[in-house]
């Protein structure tokens, strides 16, 4: 009984139904009142109720209860860790606190939300495995595509980052948790809301217009797509929400002698990204309230019939989600560095210039949105400079891809599944930013743009980037987080499973588009009729790779041998607490003495933790 | 607490001084304020530069009652300072005072403004023009009413005697945000209301 | 560690990839004068684009080889934290190799702004995209084409296209032209090119539309949208001269049949 009242799931049940009641019958009070007609509209009572639903979601959890007690003007105890860390397995599904928890249940979450995604583009594969349409309609093939990519981006790829960050970041600057534990657990909770957003479209219909939504044809569509609207803006918020929390931390919190230039470098690059999102995630919101509000309110932003724009759609749009592919690769990169240098028994070759690297692709990152736009009949004056600015982005890549390589090299490879894929990941990436290059040539992407060369090229550097870069922090974490270690045959065979079928299914691809196959369509030419049923049939395989990585971590970390604290002789600080680390991390206050990467150095420490707590040291109010 | 625990808690606070953490989110937080303010008006100057700013309908919209208001808004930014300044010297009674004075300051610019929707002669639904002064307006009002929440908020605290010159980092908080609602509302005032319609 | 053999191995492979690249590129025929340059462009990054890719790969498998740990080998890494000389170089061959992208990229551009400027004749025509088909407007011929007609062009003559939409965001798109643009609504995009094949091509809308956006591609086994005829000068004026018949016997009938209305 008691436990609808406390902050559950248990509570969620009643608290989002309520919510999103009390929201309609005030809606439809206020149109009545106003004589608004139809009182009853649907569109407009169900937008509502999502929000409002969405809302009493959090409430139910308990994302409020602590900040409802400051409200109404009550005592706060900072010092209140009632809701912190887990004791048993039942506090993952619980509003929790702790750094660590919230990390596991955004990893937890977002795999999932990986293989749903994942599954829908089996169904639509299986639609083009031969031409001809078999599986699907038109709509539901539309549908498919633009749920794989809507769910692929915003539940996946750029919050699985703020879970790995999560996790990881407050131990490597050692901290004893993020700036802000109640911020950094909504902004968790709010993702399951914009998932069931997202995926309860199916009820009505989906969305069809592809991840992009460009109006137009957002227009037309059903009520689906203001839910692909609304479900976007929570992701959004979501994801705002994490990244001033990772600003903060790490500026604000970094152990005493954590310089700039002894952070690791993955915490440079979460540094690098947050600020991207924080500077660019509102300008998605901005379109898709414009949007939204078009389609639910009848004003003119992007039609024609009322002198809009709609070319304005794809500058805001492309204004964030350029940055968010860099948004999907940064942390990637600093993965990256922790694994080779880790494995490599070496330290990051040019370690400034890859910190510094990020902040430039950062920095670039939001010059070159356009690029996405040369065959939409913008200003053509805008094409050169967007040319320039997007060809020059490979050069910090290039970088951070030689440093690597140069780290390897003399190093003494330990190669444990976690390198091997961080290998992998240089191999697959190279292929995908060389194809962006060649895109960002105006006249050569206005030849073939919006066909497969597109879809080749973002799935290598999507897939062979970012899920390589995943992969390779899960194996790499993993004796971290559960004290146990994987298995490396099953985790060989993943990784040759999925380095093998990856390639086969994204670089015909690239022939696909140069020979005039479209991208977004459910049937094909006779003549890519072979090679569209080869990328089908290894693209089954690729997925069902998945299930290996699945049955090992879950198998692994309860069966697994027990890996000690540090398996990887790893230097950073997360490796000098136990595994899994204590609930408030480290004892005593760290003290940094070095750089995060001295290896092949006689005794070299980063940091110790002292046995004893120092006099606690003083902070100005 | 629960006992399961392997040492006691610390309290999480920064090792590193300066900004509290609260203030230096907040600040960080309005820089993606500040974007999100920035779709619109890069719209709004898409619209401007391409075709020159015409309201539906060739109503005006009233620069001159609205400069009152502007006035109204940048007057509240010194009281919500005021209450501060009397926090410092712990006068509890008039940092309520001033508080309020800022609230009801508050209220009569929306007040306002939803007045001058209701005689603006066009409704969002009429062409571009009309929607995106509505929703650049809107988009500032929605804001004002958030910071009124928050210095509700801020009353209720100051009558619960939370406020010290010691620890107030959340009356900090407010009046930040209070002072950039201000500051947006004058570059809007100015790129709205005051540059000539063509 | 020699390390310049290996760079010199990396660019000898790389070589060799870059050639399998390009004598292995699959691309539609070249049907317009400007799909040479971008072809040419094309070769040129797979050129540049194999190098790169063979010396990262080599240097990927040779360090695997020859660094990787044995069993129970406990040994460090060397402690070398950088070569400046060595980061300066790799940041200075990217910039040049990418330059050189710009530049050809910019010369292919501007020679076809040159060409549309000084073009004084040729075939001016609006396309309207709907959903789902096009429908073309000869201008400077006063031919207004029925939704769903052929576009037939003469060869070795330039075109511009004034592309519009009635509805939604559509693409025209020609593969063995090398060319693509956006029909959007509200707004009018303008393209040229200039054919230089006798034949029929594919005309592909690119651009996600709508339920019949898969079947607006006249590469479809079914489809109901025509493919663009290129052909001879001749058959093009036989051809316009047909057109303007056609469109004056409709007239005059249709003035007969609203004379004959008007009769009633
Ligand atoms: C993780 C995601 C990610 C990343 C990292 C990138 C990286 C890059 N992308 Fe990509 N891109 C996408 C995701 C990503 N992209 C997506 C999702 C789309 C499609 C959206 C849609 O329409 O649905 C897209 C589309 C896209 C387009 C638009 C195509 C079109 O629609 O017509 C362009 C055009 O310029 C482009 C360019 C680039 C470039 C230049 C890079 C560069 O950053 C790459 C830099 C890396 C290298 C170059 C390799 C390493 C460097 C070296 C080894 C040094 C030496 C190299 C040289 C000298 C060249 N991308
Ligand atoms: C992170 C991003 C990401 C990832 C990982 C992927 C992964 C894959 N993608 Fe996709 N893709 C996009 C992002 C991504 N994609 C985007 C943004 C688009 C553009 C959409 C648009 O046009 O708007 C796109 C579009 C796209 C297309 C083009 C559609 C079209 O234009 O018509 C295709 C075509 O083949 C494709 C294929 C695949 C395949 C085969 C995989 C495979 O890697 C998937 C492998 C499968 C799995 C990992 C799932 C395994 C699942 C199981 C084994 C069962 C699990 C059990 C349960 C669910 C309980 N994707
Ligand atoms: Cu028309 Cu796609
Ligand atoms: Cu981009």
């Amino acid at each position: 009984m008691t436990a609808v009242l406390k902050p559950t799931l248990a509570r969620c049940l009643w608290t989002a139904p309520a919510f999103a009641a009390l929201a309609i019958l005030i809606t439809v009070a206020a149109r009545s009142i106003f004589g608004m007609s139809p009182v009853l509209q649907e569109s407009t009572l169900l937008t509502v109720a999502y929000i409002a639903g969405g809302i009493g979601f959090i409430v139910g959890i308990g994302g409020f209860d602590y900040w409802w007690t400051w409200m109404r003007g009550g005592e706060l105890d900072p010092n209140d860790h009632s809701q912190h860390g887990a004791h048993s397995w039942g506090d993952y599904f619980k509003f929790n606190t702790d750094h660590k928890v919230i990390g596991i249940q955004y990893i937890v979450f977002t795999f999932v939300m990986f293989l749903v995604g994942g599954m829908f583009a089996e169904v639509f594969r299986s639609e083009l495995a031969k031409p001809g349409q078999q599986v699907l309609t038109d709509q539901q093939y539309n549908g498919l595509i633009s749920q794989h990519g809507v769910i692929m981006i915003f539940v996946f790829m750029v919050p699985v980052f703020a879970g790995i960050g999560n996790y990881v970041i407050p131990l490597m600057i050692g901290a004893a948790d993020m700036a802000f534990p109640r911020l950094n657990a909504v902004s968790f909770w709010l993702l399951p809301v914009a998932a069931f957003t997202l995926l309860s479209s199916f009820m009505f219909g989906s969305f069809d217009g592809g991840w992009t939504g460009y109006p137009t044809l957002s227009e037309q569509s059903g009520y689906g797509m203001t839910l692909y609207q609304l479900g976007i803006q929570l992701a959004g918020a979501s994801s705002i929400a994490t990244a001033v929390n990772f600003l903060v931390t790490i500026i604000a919190m970094r152990a005493p002698g954590m310089t700039l230039f002894r952070m690791p470098l993955l915490v440079w690059a979460n540094l690098a990204t947050s600020a991207l999102v924080v500077a660019a995630t509102p300008f998605i919101a901005g379109a898709q309230f414009m949007a939204m509000f078009d389609r639910e309110m009848g004003t003119h932003f992007f039609t024609v019939a009322g002198n809009g724009d709609t070319l304005v759609y794809q500058h805001i749009f492309w204004f964030y989600s350029h940055p968010a592919v860099y948004i999907m690769i940064l942390p990637g990169f600093g993965i990256i560095s922790e694994v080779i240098a880790t494995h490599a028994r070496k330290p990051v070759f040019g370690y400034r210039a890859v910190a510094f690297s990020s902040a430039g692709i950062a920095i670039l990152g939001f010059a070159v949105w356009a690029h996405h736009m040369f065959a939409s009949g913008m200003e053509p004056w805008l094409r050169v400079p967007i040319m320039l600015s997007t060809l020059l982005i490979a050069i910090p890549t290039g970088i951070k891809i030689f440093s690597w390589l140069g780290t390897m090299w003399g190093g003494v490879l330990r190669m444990t599944t976690a390198n091997l894929f961080a290998i992998g990941f240089i191999f697959t990436f190279v292929i995908g930013g060389l194809s962006g290059v060649m895109l960002a040539v105006v006249p050569f992407d206005v030849s073939i743009t919006n066909s497969y060369f597109i879809v080749a090229h973002f799935h290598y550097v999507l897939f062979g980037g970012s899920i390589m870069t995943i992969y390779a922090g899960f194996y790499h974490w993993f004796p971290k987080v559960t004290g146990r270690m994987y298995n490396e045959i099953l985790g060989r065979w993943h990784f040759w499973l999925t380095f093998i079928f990856s390639n086969l299914v994204f670089f015909p691809m690239h022939y696909q588009g140069l020979l005039g196959m479209p991208r977004r369509v459910a049937d094909y030419a006779p003549e890519f009729a072979w090679s569209n049923t080869l990328i089908s049939i290894a693209a089954f395989i690729l997925g069902a790779s998945t299930l290996i990585f699945v049955y090992n971590m879950i198998h692994s970390a309860r069966h697994g041998k027990t890996g000690g604290a540090n398996p990887w002789r790893g230097l950073t600080l997360e490796w000098m607490l136990s595994s899994p680390p204590p609930i408030f991390n480290f004892p005593t206050t760290p003290r940094v003495i070095g750089g995060p990467y001295r290896y092949g150095e006689e005794g070299a420490k980063h940091a110790i933790v002292p046995e004893v707590e120092p006099a606690t040291v003083e902070t100005t109010v | 607490m629960s006992a399961a625990t392997d040492h006691p808690a610390p309290q999480i606070q920064p090792y590193r001084t300066g900004l509290r953490p609260e203030t230096l989110g907040l600040i960080i937080f309005l820089v993606s304020e500040v974007a999100l303010f920035g779709a619109f008006f890069m719209y709004y100057a898409n619209l401007r530069i391409l075709n020159g700013i015409v309201w539906p309908g060739d109503f005006d919209i009233p620069a001159d009652s609205t400069s009152i208001n502007t006035l109204i808004l940048v007057l509240s930014s010194f009281t919500c300072e005021f209450a501060l300044l009397s926090l410092e010297r712990r006068k509890n009674g008039a940092v309520f005072g001033w508080l309020f004075a800022t609230f009801m300051l508050g209220a009569v610019f929306l007040g306002l403004q939803v007045h001058e929707y209701m005689i603006v002669g066009f409704t969002p639904q009429d062409e571009s023009t009309g929607t995106i002064f509505f929703t650049l307006t809107g988009l500032h009002g929605t804001h004002v009413f958030i910071g009124l929440v928050l210095l509700l908020f801020g009353m209720i605290r100051a009558l619960t005697g939370r406020w010290s010159p010691e620890r107030h980092s959340g009356l900090l908080g407010i009046s930040i945000y209070w002072h950039f609602v201000d500051i947006v509302w004058v570059v809007l005032f100015t790129v709205v209301y005051c540059l000539p319609s063509s | 560690m020699k390390v310049l053999p290996l760079v010199l191995l990396g660019v000898v492979v790389g070589a060799v990839i870059s050639v399998l690249l390009i004598v292995l590129r699959t691309l539609p025929v070249q049907a317009s004068a400007e799909a040479d340059d971008i072809d040419n462009l094309y070769i040129f990054f797979l050129g540049f684009s194999g190098i790169i890719f063979g010396i990262v790969v080599l240097f990927l498998l040779v360090a695997v080889y020859r660094f990787r740990a044995r069993p129970n080998d406990e040994r460090e890494g060397d402690n070398i934290h950088g070569i400046t000389w060595l980061e300066v170089v790799w940041t200075v061959i990217p910039f040049v190799i990418v330059m050189l992208c710009a530049i050809g990229g910019l010369i292919v551009l501007r020679s076809g702004d040159v060409e549309a400027q000084a073009r004084t004749s040729g075939q001016q025509i609006h396309v309207l995209g709907y959903q789902f088909g096009w429908k073309y407007d000869y201008l400077n011929q006063e031919i207004n084409l029925r939704e769903q007609s052929t576009l037939v062009l003469p060869v070795n003559e330039s075109v511009i296209f004034e592309l519009t939409s009635a509805d939604v965001i559509h693409s025209f798109w020609v593969p063995a032209w090398r060319m693509q643009m956006n029909a959007t609504p509200g707004q009018t995009n303008e393209v040229s090119i200039t054919p230089t094949k006798i034949g029929t091509y594919e005309i592909i809308c690119a651009f996600l539309c709508g339920v019949g956006h898969t079947g607006m591609n006249s590469a479809l086994p079914d489809s109901i949208i025509p493919k663009v005829q290129v052909v001879s000068k001749a058959d093009f004026d036989a051809w316009v001269a047909k057109q303007k018949d056609d469109a004056a016997k409709a007239a005059s009938s249709a003035a007969a049949d609203s004379a004959a209305g008007s009769v009633d």
